[in-house]
């Protein structure tokens, strides 16, 4: 197919101020408002008509309206329909809902808002690959710690440059494991494009191996010598978390930290042994920094979560950055075939020390017989497993027992089990009185993308391909209704008969921010109903329709994009990390499904 | 198995027959009536109604929650749905009850699964069923339809099989195997909408007309609905003639951006609130985004609608919109 082409696009970029602010022009404070007649408008606006206080005009006929309950841009001569009508809130955008004064300034415009708030918001166009630098650069500069992605919270709001340099993340690995995939693809496209030796594939692959590392080195750093992984760990001086289980290493032997979770299950102070050597390439990540083995808190009661995206993370950096760093291709062959093991020898559950399983990370026919969730996660956690023990004889070369279990695995039914999928789930959900949407656990989304994409381009025999095809669009619904790049694009690289609105997809690029502060918008707007679902409650309300991401909130991959969010202060310090962005943009390029305009 | 013991019969000798094996025989349950039939056994029989609405109460009376009435298994979007609108708000409203299996015919329109699933039931058991499957729709929703109940007439039944025999609703039977885990095959429910008849369209006019001029008939109009449940549709088409009167209906109050969606009904919401619904159907199988122009009330709204879905919208006072389960 061809690619589809993207242009360069407005994006926004917003300044917060306040008013005494000396940027501030002084012909901000001077403008005389007046209400706009918006009787006989053609366009759904985002405030009632009549909180419209005062309006403006900018370039190219551009006209800025602003009101009681936020600022409207509108461009009659937009190219897109979703550029017609833009809109702009608290805390996003500005301080306050409430606009006092506009003046624009060329494509961009100044804002009064609230009591003494400024907001510049500039209009400038970027590429989308530009965008997607931008946001690595944020990411990499304030979100990134130890090459592990996840979030990050700053002291002061909307300050990144206050960033706190840690953070508690209880799924390391899965977002670490998301944004290596972005950065894998980066090398991948531009060694392909320029070369293995321009400046730009040399900085690409510095990351894409940084991030790797960061992965393996959480299936080392519990020093456990059964093939374990840690789902993050902390290192000394970093508060951790009320949450969960972690382990202090001392020495050769690890301790259970005392939290409410050991509490309740009983493990503070439980001891597990720790001598299993750290890999020095990848100890360099803490060691490098000044601290020791012992500095190591590792979180444990890893779910399957982290388990398949490591694999994801095998298989990738196995056929991207392998051929390249030979020594890195041997730690993540070993690293595979321990978690392998691992998973094999705990009968298809993922095992603590004491030989209990974790809660979330069973495989087992033992798990799939419990009503409930045993019965609705089946058909994903059947297909996890096979997808492991593919992704395992591909990394490694070798067929073994990871053959003969996969053989097994299939003729026991776990392929079939794979496609039952929406039939389980929605009787699931019903039985629970919710809607398919309100019970989805967003997470499993991008599992099951994980999954069924690898086994789809790693699977040849027809018969089995045709089954994990099936089996990939039983989770159609709750991808495809997302609009996300990052789970069309790996979605149609698994069955490329499915079919993608590339139009959408190119909005969704188009209006992504340069940053991914996380403050939360203004959803009781005029122009979208909000949706009741099953259960009715406020916490199950949704937008009725999918906004475009600049007006919504700022999420991880694991969130519902259409949730009805109640505004906090707390998220005007919370920044995530750009990985939705760059996995999408650059799983697009890779499979060659989008380029740059002017592209060669 | 557990017998599931029905009133066939509606009259007031057969309803008394049951009440008195309800007493009788403490481990009976008995399943049947419509909200039609209690609706006029109380107006016939208030005392016997009673009754039945004790035993409705402590839940050993379990009436065909689903349908007001239904006459025919061929009708359109607005007759399925005020009928299980005003089933539902019966039961709700009268015992406080809220049903999950729906109880009646098959009906051949594609908005039944829709209609069904938003109306918060979780399966259905149909009259002429005889396999237990998933019914979906275009717009992605589903029931389970189920069937192979053990029925036995509580009037035809003695007192000996009474005893020698344990007894359940339909309604608790079919939850029950709805919390099982079920492996079924799914089936598709055609594309078809029936066609609305003279005596609906004029009321659906009647109703668009008073959101129109803000009038607030909402109670005569109910009335005129389920009036023409029954088959009356003289009454029915007496009372919108007299409500429209010399007004016509604007075609322009509502427009999209797309000749693909239609009106389905335009009316003041059933809680006499003031709110107004608007119900519209994608009509071409196609997926799309629609944008809802309606300035008289102050409404611009933006949607997405599937193939054949059916979309109601609530518009309040101030012009902001929900988006709400079928039933407004």
């Amino acid at each position: 197919m061809k690619p589809y082409i993207l242009k360069p696009h407005l994006t926004r970029k917003i300044t917060f101020m306040k008013k005494d602010d000396a940027r501030v022009p002084q012909a901000l404070f001077e403008t005389v408002n007046v209400a706009p007649d918006l009787k006989g408008f053609p366009y759904p606006l985002p405030s009632k008509k009549s909180d419209y206080t005062c309006f403006a005009e900018g370039n190219n006929g551009v006209i800025w309206y602003g009101a009681k309950t936020g600022l409207t841009r509108y461009d009659a001569k937009a190219e897109r329909p979703e550029d017609i009508i833009m809109f702009f809130s608290a805390h996003k955008h500005l301080d306050d809902d409430e606009v006092k004064a506009i003046l624009p300034e060329g494509d961009n415009v100044w804002v009064l808002n609230g009591e003494d708030s400024v907001s510049y918001i500039e209009m400038i166009m970027l590429t989308c690959e530009e965008r997607g630098d931008l946001l690595r650069e944020e990411s990499h500069k304030y979100v990134m710690r130890r090459g592990m992605i996840c979030h990050m919270n700053t002291t002061e709001p909307k300050k990144i440059e206050t960033a706190l340099g840690y953070t508690a993340c209880d799924n390391d690995g899965t977002f670490t494991g998301d944004h290596f995939v972005g950065e894998a693809f980066r090398y991948a496209v531009l060694k392909r494009e320029l070369g293995e030796d321009h400046p730009k594939t040399i900085e690409a692959r510095k990351f894409a191996t940084l991030t790797s590392e960061a992965m393996l080195l959480l299936t080392y750093v519990h020093g456990r010598d059964e093939g374990f992984i840690a789902r993050s760990y902390h290192v000394t001086g970093e508060p951790l978390p009320d949450d969960g289980h972690f382990y202090q290493r001392k020495g050769d032997v690890a301790t259970c930290c005392e939290t409410n979770e050991s509490k309740k299950t009983g493990r503070v102070g439980e001891e597990v042994p720790c001598s299993y050597p750290i890999p020095d390439r990848l100890a360099k990540l803490y060691r490098d920094l000044g601290y020791t083995d012992d500095d190591i808190a590792y979180k444990a009661d890893t779910s399957s979560d982290e388990v398949t995206n490591h694999f994801l993370h095998y298989r990738l950096a196995h056929d991207i950055l392998g051929e390249g760093d030979p020594e890195l291709d041997e730690l993540i062959k070993d690293s595979c075939r321990r978690t392998m093991t691992h998973i094999i020898n705990g009968k298809f559950e993922f095992l603590e020390h004491s030989g209990k399983p974790t809660t979330w990370a069973k495989w087992s026919k033992r798990y799939f017989a419990q009503a409930g969730s045993g019965y609705v996660d089946a058909p994903l956690n059947a297909a996890e497993l096979l997808m492991y023990l593919k992704v395992t004889m591909h990394v490694t070369g070798e067929e073994s027992i990871w053959k003969e279990t996969y053989d097994a695995l299939i003729a026991d039914g776990y392929a079939e089990l794979s496609t039952k999928h929406f039939d389980r789930f929605f009787h699931g959900a019903m039985g629970v009185g919710a809607s398919p949407e309100e019970d989805l656990m967003y997470g499993d989304n991008l599992l099951a993308l994980a999954t069924f994409w690898m086994l789809c381009t790693l699977e040849e025999d027809e018969e089995l391909l045709a089954t994990y095809r099936k089996s990939f669009k039983t989770w159609s619904n709750t991808l495809l209704r997302e609009v996300q790049p990052g789970y069309a694009f790996p979605m149609l690289a698994g069955c490329p008969d499915i079919e993608l609105d590339f139009e959408r997809m190119a909005d969704w690029f188009y209006r992504h921010e340069i940053t991914r502060h996380a403050a939360l918008v203004r959803l009781e707007r005029h122009d979208v109903p909000v949706k009741r679902l099953r259960h009715g409650a406020d916490v199950d309300k949704e937008m009725s329709v999918l906004l475009m991401p600049d007006e919504r909130s700022t999420e991880k991959f694991d969130r519902n994009p259409f949730q009805y969010l109640i505004r906090s202060d707390a998220r005007n310090s919370h920044y995530e990390g750009c990985y939705p962005y760059t996995f999408a943009y650059w799983a697009g390029r890779y499979y060659g499904f989008i380029a740059e305009e002017g592209q060669k | 198995m557990s017998k599931i013991a029905v009133l066939n019969e509606f009259s007031i000798e057969a309803v008394r027959d049951a009440l008195q094996k309800l007493d009788d025989f403490r481990k009976l349950v008995v399943n049947g009536l419509t909200a039609f039939e209690l609706n006029e056994l109380e107006k016939i029989a208030p005392v016997l109604f009673e009754a039945v609405a004790k035993q409705i109460e402590n839940d050993r009376w379990y009436p065909s929650a689903g349908m007001w009435m239904a006459d025919d298994s061929d009708m359109s979007e607005e007759k399925l749905i005020r009928n299980v609108l005003y089933s539902t708000t019966y039961f709700k409203e009268k015992f406080g009850k809220e049903y999950r299996v729906f109880q009646g015919a098959k009906i051949y329109n594609d908005a039944f699964t829709q209609v069904i699933y938003t109306a918060n039931f979780d399966a259905c058991v149909l009259d002429s069923e005889t396999e237990t499957y998933w019914l979906d729709n275009a717009a992605y929703t589903r029931t389970l339809v189920y069937s192979g109940l053990e029925k036995v007439d509580i009037n035809d039944i003695d007192d000996d099989f009474i005893k020698a025999n344990d007894f359940e609703s339909i309604e608790d039977e079919v939850i029950a195997v709805y919390q099982t885990d079920l492996d079924l095959k799914s089936v598709k429910q055609p594309v078809y909408t029936g066609e609305a008849t003279a005596a609906e369209k004029l009321l659906l006019e009647a109703e668009a007309i008073c959101v129109q001029e803000g009038r607030k008939n909402q109670d005569e109009i109910q009335n005129c609905w389920i009036a023409l449940f029954m088959g009356d549709d003289d009454v029915a088409t007496s009372v919108a003639e007299t409500i429209i009167g010399d007004s016509k209906v604007d075609y322009d109050f509502i427009k999209f951006n797309s000749d693909e969606v239609k009106v389905v009904d335009l009316k003041y919401t059933e809680d006499l609130s003031g709110d107004v619904v608007i119900r519209i159907k994608e009509t071409a199988g196609k997926e799309k985004a629609l944008t809802v122009m309606c300035d008289a009330i102050d409404a611009g709204f933006r949607c997405e609608i599937l193939p054949y879905e059916l979309q109601t919208f609530r518009v309040n006072a101030e012009g902001f919109v929900e988006e709400t389960p079928i039933f407004e």
